[in-house]
């Protein structure tokens, strides 16, 4: 199949200061090619100064997070025969457009940081010099979230986010969820200060854009909904019913 | 250009970067990790079936049957002594990984699960043990984060986007590294007491791998330039389950848990192969029997691919057969092996558990790199002379825990054990050094070669001409060679490097983001990495471990147990001529065998 | 600015599902309401603080931009109850979320079901009053009456302004206290919005039932008309007597209306005005003067409000007050 490209451009170096449209015909497309792949023969058989981050190209490493036919979502995961003959490829929202597809990750990162992103227990370790014991159930309450790959496009599909670039965002609450609810961390109240505070969790206004734009499958409204109730009771405690964990499939 | 003084700069954010910066900065030592990518990007996060270590939770585990696996499954190649520092810090290392907070899956009593894997048995090699411990399908991105985490909680200081381009040399003495901000294309002098190397592998020099877009041998291709030798190039393991066509990898925990491979009769083939552990045999002994099956038309419909198998009639079919109790379900599959059925649902359009998963192997892990002793000080001789200062750990280095062929796991164990020691060397070692400044021109050279790449303006496109490398090496230089093909090979790589040197043509003439430029950078760092793997291989004149010779069929004990080591005598950085010279001096560690008879080389059979 | 254009420009190109447009539509419902909440409020009040002029905006509410305001009024009302009631319940159901695009499409059919008998009963009331071949009032006019508005909003927004100039001056750097004390009010916030909601709902309900569709806002101004919910008729037309018919009814011994409408007012405004900064903080992140101009225009307003309203409840209207609605009423028919 035939696949044309309309890719948004913007490279202060080039002499253009404002973004544009260009775009681009691709022919003999696989319908199993991923958008990323088309976007490299984009970038190696016809214009090499198209800027886009990517590394793994299977979905886990979430460098390629990009607005595709309007929505967030990882290149490397959609196929030419998901997204049909017409691609529009622009750069994802709220952070500022450095090159292309590349934009400054930093105030994403910030907000990361700012939720205390580790695992913290000084209390004593287990006196056998083993593990310490959680129940397979207990590590349950954590699969979703701790399957975030940080790749920003569920922060950045968020009007919340668009509009008030010191909300944590979704990103960074997910990664407060995956600490809050593990049984073993002990750093709840500070993580839980930092989420109440009010550009923390308060600023989701349950829009549930941020949850279909996840490439991983999180139930990212869920987690910020979960982490919401734990910040208002003052507990991650018995927020979460074991019972209503989903089976991955 | 910018300077930046401190104790340890880490090269890569990997698992390995990671653990060595972690260590270090907690032994006191004031660290920087400098990584093209940000640090979760790495592709330790694209491990999947788990980590290995014999904590003996599910079942009695040893880690001298963990050592005698690795020793066997390297084909005896690998050091021993590294074998036994693998083994028996995988256990520590691990339990340190669940104090950090790793989510792993558990058992009924609430310890770590474990899996089966290839390769690994207990009592020496007389069953399949449950030794990998793993986080659903995802222990690698597991890893990943938590060592990130745990770095930034201790104030570690990351360089994200900065991409290291040339070693810093003084008077024989590593003192850091050059880097390029991606952002603006500026250089930056890192200036360090300690540099390590942990920058990973170079899957792309091949077609089909399960490699990221970035593991293009930076490291290795940097060290190479500046006059140091790598060892075992020719080693680089092909992993049997590919998804066909892409590369994206199967987890072998899919077999771990009861996954089979088929032909196109649905025989499963792997018992011919290997009776006792049947598709748990290591991944050069399985890639090798998937080639010959496809060689025979076994292939699915005659074409070049397999089936793998887990739905749970197949395996529940296959577990009876071999009188186990244990059987499992759709949600047993869902829950171990959910990036499994995200990955072919996506990709192939296949559901796992309605159909069997098309497989074909896949370039996957250097065992060869930059040679290290157990320390992850580099050496650069046969003898082990250490360069000071200089340290490498993860993919890039070889300490030889892996031989010839890497077991399944290994690899996480390789880079949080190895990352570990050199960690706590490092934070030992800055304490007394002396911080030797960098040369006086430290970036000149290198800075020349990215204008001469930023200005070319020739006929050969950097992706036409690594596309060419690629099938080249795939061709020639994969999972069987002979010393023609690899002539053949070798001299088409040449001549791509030549074009590289002297015809190449970018677009992109900025300097912020210009990946253009720095694709192109890799590129060569790819071709020289290439060059090194087929001249090494050309001349080890044997089949051992992942190095399948059809001119040389057997393994020769004899005239080959020994470690290769290439290096350039070229002077300059990026030169016509390599000027390439081999040595085979450098003898394995055969400790673990000086103590017990049971590791002395013997036939290799599963 | 930047970030409401951004958020305006993008919801409308980012192809967001449902809960999108929800949520759009949900703010400006809630916006459209607070301001109407403003007007109503202070107009009311003139009832017990200036009668003549409630009479003459009793006339602007009768006139035809008032009246499409009108049914958007009620129709925002609905909605922004009904996905309130959405939210509120997937927030506390976190885990029901599948679920939401379907309560999406459900909110918006019954909105559309409760508003078809509403609408028809309110258009109902509009044919009525133009069959009497009433007197309206010109729209210049009408204009001309809101126009008193504007000094009002504007001198709210510069106090607001220089109050948190002011304070901006004087806290200088106490960032990190405010932020604990912020976390705990912010959730005082959060369940407040969620709770006053389910009260709000019955309250706000019956009023728009009693006043703007059992009887519409015409028949405030019928002479011999029945106030509705009293019993009594309103002898001289004027809408001064209909609010005193109302307010000084006694069941046993309490003014039942204005407990009422006490009620319904400080629930709304704290809700509405509450709202108003959720939205005016989101747009304001980036210049602290602004966020806190902001915070300070919803405390004036919230204030203003309540002391104009509670003021107006505890008021007295009597005789005299009818007697200058009458004065008001005659005056506003004899004008061309």
């Amino acid at each position: 199949m035939d696949i044309s490209f309309r890719i948004r451009r913007y490279n202060p170096e080039a002499g253009r200061s404002k973004p544009y449209w260009q775009e681009f015909t691709l022919n003999d497309v696989e319908p199993t090619q991923r958008v990323l792949e088309l976007l490299h023969r984009v970038k190696w058989e016809q214009d090499g100064t198209l800027a886009f981050r990517r590394s793994c190209s299977s979905g886990i490493c979430g460098s390629d997070a990009m607005r595709i036919n309007g929505r967030n979502a990882l290149a490397c995961k959609l196929l030419a025969r998901d997204v049909g003959p017409k691609i529009q490829v622009e750069p994802i929202l709220g952070l500022r457009v450095i090159k292309d597809m590349i934009v400054d990750m930093e105030p994403f990162l910030a907000h990361y940081r700012q939720v205390l992103p580790w695992f913290v227990n000084d209390g004593p370790l287990p006196a056998d010099g083993r593990e310490r014991l959680q129940t397979q159930q207990d590590k349950d309450l954590i699969n979703d979230s701790t399957n975030c790959i940080l790749c920003a496009a569920c922060t950045t599909s968020c009007p919340s986010f668009w509009a008030n670039g010191e909300y944590v965002g979704p990103a960074a609450i997910v990664q407060a969820h995956r600490f809050l609810f593990d049984s073993r961390d002990t750093g709840d109240d500070a993580r839980l200060d930092v989420l109440g505070a009010p550009d923390g969790v308060w600023r989701c206004r349950t829009i549930f854009n941020c949850t279909p734009a996840c490439p991983r499958g999180i139930e990212v409204t869920r987690a910020i909904g979960e982490v919401k109730l734990a910040v208002n009771k003052g507990s991650s405690a018995g927020i979460i019913d074991p019972a209503t964990i989903k089976q991955q499939h | 250009m910018q300077t930046h003084q401190f104790d340890a700069l880490i090269v890569g954010a990997g698992g390995a970067g990671l653990m060595a910066a972690l260590y270090a900065s907690q032994g006191g030592a004031k660290v920087a990790v400098v990584s093209k990518l940000y640090p979760t990007r790495s592709h330790t996060g694209a491990a999947l079936g788990g980590i290995g270590a014999a904590l003996g939770n599910h079942e009695e585990d040893r880690p001298e049957w963990h050592m005698y696996d690795t020793v066997k499954g390297g084909d005896y190649l690998a050091d021993q002594e590294a074998v036994r520092v693998l083994a028996e810090e995988a256990v520590d290392a691990v339990i340190e990984l669940e104090h950090m907070g790793l989510p792993f899956d558990r058992t009924s009593e609430g310890r770590i699960s474990q899996r089966r894997f290839g390769g690994h048995t207990s009592n020496f090699g007389e069953k399949a043990v449950r030794r990998a411990c793993h986080s659903a399908d995802r222990t690698g991105h597991m890893i990943l984060q938590t060592l990130y985490q745990q770095c930034l909680r201790n104030e570690v200081r990351f360089f994200d986007e900065y991409q290291v381009v040339d070693l810093l040399l003084n008077q024989g003495v590593a003192c850091g590294a050059v880097a390029i901000q991606l952002g603006s294309g500026e250089f930056h002098c890192f200036n360090a007491k300690a540099t390590l190397f942990a920058t990973g592998g170079w899957g792309r020099v091949w077609q089909v791998t399960s490699n990221a877009h970035s593991l293009t041998g930076d490291g290795a291709a940097i060290l190479l330039r500046r006059g140091l030798p790598l060892e075992d190039m020719e080693f680089y393991q092909f992993h049997p389950t590919g998804l066909y066509g892409l590369g994206v990898l199967l987890t072998e925990g899919i077999r771990g848990e009861g996954g089979v491979l088929l032909n196109r009769h649905g025989e499963r083939f792997m018992e011919r192969y290997a009776p006792t552990i049947k598709d748990l045999a290591s991944r050069d002994v399985v890639s090798r029997s998937i080639y010959l099956e496809l060689r025979e038309g076994k292939g699915i419909g005659g074409s070049d691919y397999l089936h793998l198998d887990i739905r749970p009639e197949t395996v529940n079919r296959y577990l009876a057969e071999a009188g186990e109790t244990r059987r499992i379900d759709e949600d047993f599959i869902a829950r171990n092996l959910a990036e499994t059925l995200e990955v072919c649902r996506t990709y192939a359009g296949v559901d796992p558990l309605q159909e069997p998963m098309p497989v074909q192997p896949t370039a996957h892990y250097a065992m060869g790199g930059i040679p290290t002793n157990v320390n992850a000080e580099v050496i650069v001789d046969a003898s082990g002379k250490v360069l000071q200062g200089l340290y490498s750990a993860g993919e890039v280095a070889c300490v030889s825990c892996h031989g010839a062929n890497r077991l399944g796991t290994n690899s996480l164990v390789d880079l949080v054990v190895f990352g570990r020691r050199g960690g706590k060397r490092i934070a030992n070692f800055v304490r007394e050094a002396p911080l030797v400044p960098p040369p006086m021109d430290a970036a000149e050279e290198v800075r020349a070669e990215f204008e001469r790449i930023r200005n070319s303006s020739g006929k050969s496109r950097p992706g036409e001409l690594r596309a060419r490398m690629q099938d080249e090496m795939m061709t020639h230089v994969g999972v069987f060679r002979s010393a023609e093909g690899m002539r053949q090979g070798l001299d088409a790589v040449l001549e791509l490097r030549q074009r590289f040197l002297q015809d190449l043509g970018i677009d992109d003439r900025g300097q912020v983001f210009n990946t253009d430029l720095m694709e192109a950078w890799e590129l060569g760092c790819l071709l020289d990495t290439a060059v090194v793997t087929a001249e090494s291989a050309l001349a080890r004149e044997e089949s051992r471990g992942a190095h399948s010779r059809e001119d040389f069929r057997e393994r020769d004990d004899a005239n080959w147990l020994v470690h290769s080591l290439i290096s350039s005598q070229a002077s300059g950085l990026v030169t016509e001529q390599l000027e390439l010279s081999l040595n085979h001096d450098k003898p394995v560690d055969r400790s673990l065998e000086a103590e017990d008879a049971r590791f002395a080389p013997k036939e290799r059979v599963y | 600015m930047t970030s409401l254009v951004i958020t305006v420009t993008e919801t409308l190109r980012y192809r967001g599902a449902i809960g999108q447009w929800s949520w759009a539509l949900h703010r400006l419902s809630g916006l459209g309401v607070v301001l109407f909440l403003v007007l109503h409020v202070i107009d009311t009040s003139w009832a017990v603080f200036w009668p003549g002029l409630y009479e003459e905006a009793i006339a602007s509410y009768q006139s035809p931009l008032f009246t499409i305001g009108e049914f958007g009024l009620v129709a925002a009302v609905v909605y922004h109850a009904f996905n309130g009631l959405r939210i509120v319940f997937f927030d506390y159901k976190p885990h029901l979320w599948r679920h939401q695009q379907r309560a999406a499409q459900i909110v918006l059919l019954a909105t559309l079901v409760v508003l078809a008998p509403v609408f028809l009963l309110m258009f109902g009331h509009v044919l009525d009053f133009y069959r009497s071949a009433p007197q309206v009032l010109p729209l210049t006019e009408v204009l001309r009456a809101q126009l008193v508005f504007l000094p009002g909003f504007i001198a709210a927004i510069v106090a607001a302004v220089i109050l948190s100039g002011l304070h901006g001056l004087v806290a200088g750097g106490g960032e990190a206290a405010a932020s604990v004390q912020g976390s705990r009010s912010e959730r005082f916030w959060w369940s407040f919005m969620r709770v006053s909601s389910l009260l709000i709902l019955p309250l706000v309900f019956g009023h728009l039932g009693v006043m703007h569709v059992l009887q519409g806002v015409f028949d405030i101004t019928a002479q011999g008309h029945d106030v509705v919910g009293t019993g009594l008729v309103n002898e001289s037309g004027t809408a001064v007597e209909f609010v005193a018919a109302r307010w000084n009814l006694l069941v046993g011994g309490v003014a039942v209306w204005r407990v009422y409408d006490f009620a319904l007012l400080a629930l709304v405004v704290a809700h509405g005005f509450n709202g108003l900064r959720y939205v005016l903080t989101d747009y304001t992140s980036h210049s602290p003067l602004l966020r806190r101009a902001s915070v300070y225009l919803c405390m004036l307003g919230a204030v203003t409000l309540l002391l104009l309203g509670v003021g107006a409840l505890l008021g007295t209207i009597d005789e005299t007050a009818i007697e200058m609605g009458v004065a008001a009423m005659e005056r506003l028919h004899a004008a061309p």
